[in-house]
């Protein structure tokens, strides 16, 4: 059964088509991996899914539910969370703050019972702290606790990003390239991670990645944008012997290269750059 | 009264633990820990000194804020007292431009609805005090959620623009009204008697404020360290990712404005019976705009910041003027209020802090150094 899908995706910045007629769908317990160039649209698509931004035509469901005119928040309590390309921690809070913020709707007491201390407050406090900590044990953050989240290098900052979409519970996670920033020995760990979030917490994932070897790792099946448009979908294996896809990602002649693996980033970005009409990121 | 007061101060101690240390000046990362720091050569973990430290600073100035009145002059009782309502005013900055990041300069506006509000409670509607000055701060929310409204639009600047027009725009009509809140003339108000016990004088009338402002000090820091406060402090500090995790962005800002124009509406209220009259021109525009200035100044970081701003507003400039003459005093006032600034952006309350934690890491070096010897 399907937990997230949207339907002919269309939205247009001055006359410039950043997406036109995208579906994707993500189903229960699925690993998905959205693909394809820089610019090809494919943060402006998640955008759309997470409601950041009002998509021209398309339709956007959550589960069984229509949430294309809802605003983020309202997404995000109905069970999507999700990362940010450029990592989104809240500057001025400890690591446990940031995570404990994800929870903001595990529980419901409001302002009156928080100042007041009520029973309430303290009991919903409770819950959400030993939510909180058992995520970061399972993210082997519980040590960084305390500290400053600002202060973490950027690939436990990541850590801390994913550690707080997960403490919303939510049933389809939208990741924005996680292993960007992250050391070549960490991302075996993120990998794993990743597997191991699925598997505890029983939510489907769609990622945005450049990192070829992740995709192949772990998804079930792919979307390859180019230039707006859905170019390709299928399993990996399919995916990745697509002539057309191997043409965007490498160019005419790109047949005969080996497809981009992990590290090899700038070179697909580079061979990418000539065939990328695609608008700015907002 | 004395003996009242400490009946609170230890009871919120005991009920909130941190709240006591989050009003002298800590900031978010510090308060409501547990203690797990490594223990040093001594046995006492630093969050243990620190908290220890917090609670030296919160029961120092609380007993200078008890005993000053008696060792001043009578004439300073009434300048303490109005300090005490302006360090409410303070609080309620606090809590919307700290915690929040957002702005008003309409703060007076909402002081003008507690004091009218109350004035029409004690006096027409004669409801005892205690009553009263809730329902003064309650009176002022719907206002705070309309002064609000342009902040789902409008950030910084602009929205600073439209509270203050908001401001002038209740002032022009609201509180110039004959019928509704007396004008130019204005509105009388007495002191207020509780439980039979008379608070007329200065003196216990300055206590009884004291009272309020620790409690609204201590919901202030209780809610900062639950979950609206974590909502807010995310919004502050990233409004696309506090609405990615489920929070709504129009609902945590309305209450914001609603729980600072209700803090402020009980300042205005204890500041009106402080006063005994107030009228059109007490709540101005420029009242506002004098408040968020020093509040700034003073440091919005923290819920004791609140005190700067009460002792900058009514005493520092009273201190100064038996030593200068007015008008170059306004001068220096001015200057120094800049250069402070610009030495320290987080305001005096974050500098404070800063050099509390000197201290507390000097303390720690000498401890290390004598345990090992």
């Amino acid at each position: 059964m399907s937990i997230l899908r949207a339907v002919g995706l269309g939205v247009s910045f001055k006359g410039l088509h950043a997406l036109e007629d995208v579906s994707v769908e993500v189903h229960e317990d699925e690993i998905v991996g959205l693909i394809g160039p820089n610019g090809a649209g494919k943060s402006t698509c998640f955008n759309c899914l997470t409601g950041l931004l009002d998509p021209d035509t398309g339709t956007v469901l959550l589960g069984e539910e229509d949430v294309t005119a809802l605003p983020p928040h309202e997404r995000a309590r109905l069970g999507m969370g999700r990362t940010f390309q450029t990592v989104q921690l809240f500057g001025g809070m400890t690591v446990e703050e940031n995570v404990l913020v994800g929870s903001h709707n595990r529980v419901a007491h409001g302002i009156v019972a928080d100042g007041l201390r009520l029973p309430s407050s303290r009991s919903g406090e409770r819950i959400a702290r030993a939510e909180v900590r058992e995520i970061l044990e399972l993210l082997d953050l519980w040590e960084e606790r305390d500290r400053p989240a600002r202060t973490l290098p950027l690939g436990e900052q990541r850590k801390v990003e994913l550690a707080r979409s997960l403490a919303q519970h939510p049933r389809v996670l939208l990741l924005d390239e996680p292993l960007a920033g992250v050391s070549r020995q960490a991302k075996q760990g993120t990998v794993e991670t990743l597997r191991r979030i699925r598997r505890e917490f029983g939510v489907s994932l769609l990622v945005i990645e450049h990192d070829m070897r992740l995709i192949m790792a772990i998804t079930d099946f792919v979307y390859v944008l180019n230039a707006g448009r859905l170019l390709a979908k299928g399993t990996p294996e399919e995916v990745r012997a697509n002539r057309e896809v191997i043409v965007a990602y490498l160019g005419e002649g790109g047949e005969d290269r080996s497809w981009p693996s992990a590290g090899s980033r700038g070179g697909s970005r580079a061979a990418a750059g000539g065939a990328d009409p695609g608008p700015r990121r907002r | 009264m004395s003996a009242g007061l400490r009946g609170v101060g230890t009871g919120t101690e005991a009920d909130t633990r941190g709240h006591d240390e989050d009003a002298l000046g800590m900031s978010a990362p510090e308060q409501g820990r547990e203690v797990h720091g490594a223990p040093d050569a001594v046995g006492v973990s630093e969050a243990a000194l620190r908290r220890g430290m917090q609670l030296v600073v919160a029961g120092g100035s609380l007993a200078v804020a008890v005993l000053v009145p008696f060792l001043l002059p009578r004439y300073w009782t009434f300048v303490l007292l109005a300090a005490v309502t302006t360090m409410i005013v303070g609080l309620s900055i606090v809590v919307l431009t700290g915690f929040v990041g957002q702005i008003s300069l309409c703060q007076a506006t909402f002081m003008g609805v507690g004091a009218y509000a109350s004035a029409r409670l004690t006096g027409d509607a004669h409801l005892p005090f205690l009553i009263a000055l809730p329902l003064a701060g309650l009176a002022a929310v719907p206002v705070g959620l309309l002064a609000g409204v342009p902040a789902l639009r409008l950030k910084g600047l602009y929205l600073a623009i439209a509270t203050l027009g908001f401001g002038a725009a209740v002032q022009a009509t609201l509180f110039s009204s004959k019928t509704l809140t007396g004008g130019f003339s204005g509105v009388a108000l007495e002191r207020p008697t509780v439980f039979g016990i008379s608070f007329a004088s200065d003196l216990r009338y300055y206590f009884l404020t004291l009272v309020v402002l620790l409690l609204l000090m201590a919901f202030a820091a209780n809610v900062k360290r639950g979950r609206s406060g974590r909502a807010f402090a995310a919004i502050r500090d990233g409004e696309v990712a506090a609405a990615a995790s489920g929070i709504s962005l129009a609902r945590y800002k309305l209450t914001a404005f609603g729980l600072s124009a209700f803090i402020a509406g009980v300042g205005g209220s204890l500041f009106g019976h402080a006063m005994l009259s107030v009228n059109t021109s007490s709540f101005d525009i420029f009242h506002s705009i004098t408040f968020v200035t020093v509040a700034i100044i003073a440091g919005v970081g923290s819920v004791g910041a609140a005190v700067f701003t009460g002792l900058m507003v009514n005493i520092l400039p009273k201190a100064l003027d038996r030593v200068l003459p007015g008008n170059l005093l306004l001068v220096i006032f001015s200057a120094g209020m800049l250069v402070q600034l610009a030495v320290a952006p987080d305001g005096i309350a974050g500098q404070m802090r800063r050099q509390q934690d000197a201290v507390l890491s000097w303390i720690l070096r000498r401890r290390r150094v004598s345990g090992r010897d």
